[in-house]
């Protein structure tokens, strides 16, 4: 039985972040997460607050906004709650895609079902994707501008993998990586990018496909950079590592909303098969230089600077960002992505600057928690 | 190749040093059955094994006595890092916390001095004694048992904390009691005079040990070995001083874990625990109390000692779960942390004895009740934090 894909208003937006929760003395990922919802009891805000995988990562989700100041508004009311009630239970919460020097190995794995079974296949993979991430969603009008939606935005992933990454250091050690974060995900049989696929019909058919195989059972299975989100109506960007500062996930979420509005109105012919031949390269790129990666752009078929492809992007992106509401975002990224400095720049200026990474974590969480949206 | 030491000397020095040895081997294979077999916590084997090898007779008199620089080196490593772990900041943000600490240990200090004075009819000093022995929650227990399970979570950190609060009152408590016993258990001019010398000593040795240990860690850098190194040193400097100059040790430990932690503005210090080469640390420890432990006492006072530790679990629950909700803690929660605050003070015994040195009334009432209290929080104290931090969901999933 193919499944619906629900209707939303076209362009809206809903960011999910994964934070990091650290006890403030050794700056270590704690336990922490059931304590924290239960310290939050019944206090009122905007969007959600909900566990995940491990006890150590707590996700924060928008609701559904029309703008990226409507998302700032939530973050903000979100801020407004858990602040205090972090400062009470003395946890301290950041931004950054990896814990710069956790051991996997002490990771506890929520008790839920689903986390109990996805531990059960996947072994040591769930302890080793103790990362973090953000997720931003589109709202899309039908299944099939989703589909091309998603294909479409696959091209720009490296942009924001190079914009959003702050995840440098994995168990104690510079990897090297800008986005270290993403290189958990790729293990997973079913990550990288979503097979080729022409209309929402076709998609349905690889999916019951792979469910008649036993292998997933919703799209949740599907570890994908960029998938189709049927039960929201939406497109959901995944490459993101959570950032330092909640003003730099608005901006991303930003850059996602305009892109998006420029990739639904201006349909390009496309070739997602040229796409998929170059999409893991360009995609390493990303995740190991950041914004000094080198592309191959699949239409043209040449090698191209990710900043200057990155910049001549957000140019052509000015008009749509304007009727948004996303300039001064835009802005933003443009400054980051011309003096080539990114989160993980920040996290190792600071980290060279100081004797240890507990160090870091701690500015970490400083940064986040003064960083209103 | 004699020198200047005759067979008997050698004899003499090597003895203790023989039974140590043994203690400590056996020690570790006691702990080893209580953890495989029983499921236990390790360190409910060594106090065991100490009290063994000490009811056999298997440790002679002479190590009780010359073990006690070990055991003061010891309860100073383990009082440093717990004083380490008061966050100031943290009973800032959260003043019900404070609250909860100052609370906890005054209803349970007065309702054991109301059992000891009106009960038993002890005199106020004695009464005074024993309820600030009392008082405390073992931190060589708490930090133990915490570190074997790899527990987090706010259980764990909350007991914790409030096992260095109140240990923190106790110490301050017995060095300000303690010179009145010796003064004819009055209160006499003399005896204050006494005590604010052992307790401005002792919390100004502190201070000046926290200054200067602060500028080691600057010399040696944020390297875990040399700051241990380091706070090993500065914990011998506290004993001796203490020793020295009749201040309390324990109280000099605390306040200067405490002190620097609070004063480390320039985040010099890391998180210091005897982690690892911790290990001898409790393994000396607890078989050392042990074999200190004179089980006969049980014996004599064991339904006064019951009523003692009944007293105090009851005090000890009634003011965490009245403050549960204003903590923001689940109230089963709540209840799990009373229990895991109930393992005694080991270093008690080592307390009580020596104050029954000077004041011989002691070792009739006091001491017997507290040995016999600590006889049986050796055992239920680390199993009923054991069972509170489990049940808590906070211990690591895999067996310990």
């Amino acid at each position: 039985m193919p499944f619906h894909f629900a209707e939303s208003e076209p362009l809206t937006l809903g960011v999910e972040l994964e934070l990091q929760i650290v006890d403030r003395r050794s700056w270590n990922l704690t336990r922490g997460a059931s304590d924290l919802l239960a310290a939050l009891g019944k206090r009122e805000h905007r969007g959600e607050i909900k566990p995940e995988v491990t006890e150590s990562m707590i996700e924060i989700a928008t609701g559904v906004a029309r703008s990226i100041g409507d998302l700032a508004a939530d973050l903000d009311s979100i801020h407004a709650v858990l602040a205090p009630a972090a400062r009470a239970l003395n946890l301290g919460l950041c931004g950054g895609g990896t814990h710069p020097f956790q051991k996997w190995s002490e990771q506890r794995i929520t008790d839920a079902p689903r986390y109990r079974r996805v531990s059960e296949l996947y072994g040591y993979l769930v302890k080793q994707f103790t990362v973090f991430g953000q997720h931003v969603h589109v709202g899309c009008p039908d299944g099939d501008q989703a589909v091309r939606l998603t294909h479409a935005l696959g091209r720009y992933a490296p942009h924001l993998i190079a914009l959003s990454a702050s995840s440098p250091f994995v168990q104690g050690t510079d990897t090297g990586f800008d986005s270290a974060r993403l290189n958990a995900v790729s293990a997973f049989p079913l990550s990288g990018t979503m097979p080729p696929a022409a209309t929402w019909r076709e998609f349905e058919d690889y999916f019951e496909t792979m469910r008649s195989y036993g292998i997933v059972e919703s799209m949740k299975d599907f570890y994908w950079d960029i998938r189709p989100k049927p039960e929201y109506g939406t497109v959901e960007v995944r490459v993101c590592d959570t950032p330092l500062t909640p003003l730099w996930a608005v901006a991303l979420a930003g850059y996602v909303q305009a892109l998006s509005a420029w990739l639904l109105d201006v349909p390009r012919p496309r070739d997602d098969a040229a796409l998929a031949r170059v999409y893991a390269y360009n995609r390493f790129q990303a995740c190991r230089f950041g914004l000094g990666a080198t592309l191959i752009d699949p239409e043209r078929q040449a090698l191209v600077d990710l900043q200057t492809d990155l910049l001549a992007t957000l140019r052509q992106l000015e008009g749509y960002a304007d009727k948004l509401g996303a300039t001064d975002a835009l802005q933003l990224l443009d400054t980051a992505a011309r003096e080539r400095r990114n989160d993980t720049a920040r996290i190792r200026e600071h980290a060279s600057a100081h004797e240890t990474l507990a160090d870091v974590v701690r500015w970490q969480c400083e940064l986040w928690n003064e960083g209103a949206a | 190749m004699d020198g200047i030491l005759g067979p008997m000397d050698r004899l003499l020095l090597a003895g203790p040093l023989v039974s140590m040895g043994v203690l400590v081997l056996v020690a570790l294979i006691g702990g080893e059955v209580a953890a495989r077999w029983l499921r236990l916590s390790r360190i409910v084997g060594y106090a065991a094994t100490g009290m063994a090898l000490g009811a056999l007779g298997v440790v002679p008199a002479e190590l009780r006595d010359q073990a006690r620089v070990a055991i003061d080196l010891c309860v100073g490593a383990i009082l440093f890092e717990l004083g380490a772990r008061i966050d100031l900041g943290w009973l800032r943000r959260a003043p019900w916390l404070a609250a909860l600490a100052v609370g906890e240990s005054l209803v349970a200090g007065a309702a054991l001095y109301w059992m000891l004075s009106a009960g038993f009819g002890l005199p106020a000093a004695l009464a005074a004694c024993g309820a600030a022995l009392g008082v405390s929650t073992s931190p060589a227990v708490v930090l133990r048992v915490a570190r074997d399970l790899g527990a987090q979570g706010q259980v764990t950190e909350r007991m914790l904390m409030l096992s260095a609060t109140n240990t923190a009152i106790a110490v301050l408590a017995l060095a300000w009691i303690t010179p009145a016993l010796s003064a004819d258990a009055a209160l006499t001019g003399s005896a204050i005079a006494v005590s604010l010398w052992v307790v401005s000593g002792s919390l100004f040795a502190a201070g000046v040990l926290a200054a200067l240990g602060l500028l080691v860690f600057r010399v040696v850098g944020k390297r875990r070995e040399s700051q241990v190194a380091a706070a090993f040193g500065l914990i011998a400097l506290a004993s001796g001083l203490g020793v020295a100059l009749h201040w309390s040790t324990p109280l000099t430990c605390l306040a200067l874990g405490a002190s620097m932690r609070a004063t480390d503005h320039g985040q010099r210090m890391m998180a210091v625990d005897f982690g690892k080469a911790g290990q001898l640390i409790y393994v000396l420890l607890f078989a050392l109390v042990g074999a200190n432990l004179d089980l006969r006492a049980l014996a004599g006072a064991g339904a006064a000692a019951l009523a003692f530790l009944a007293t105090r679990a009851a005090a000890k629950g009634v003011a965490v779960l009245a403050l549960a909700r204003a903590t923001r803690q689940p109230a089963r929660k709540a209840a799990l942390l009373a229990l895991t605050l109930q393992p005694m003070f080991g270093l008690g015994v080592v307390l009580a004895q020596d104050a029954a040195r000077v004041q011989p009334a002691l070792a009739e009432t006091v001491v017997p009740l507290v040995l016999a209290a600590v006889v049986v929080f050796e055992v239920l104290g680390p199993l009923c934090v054991q069972v509170g931090l489990r049940l808590a969901g906070e211990a690591e999933p895999s067996p310990a």
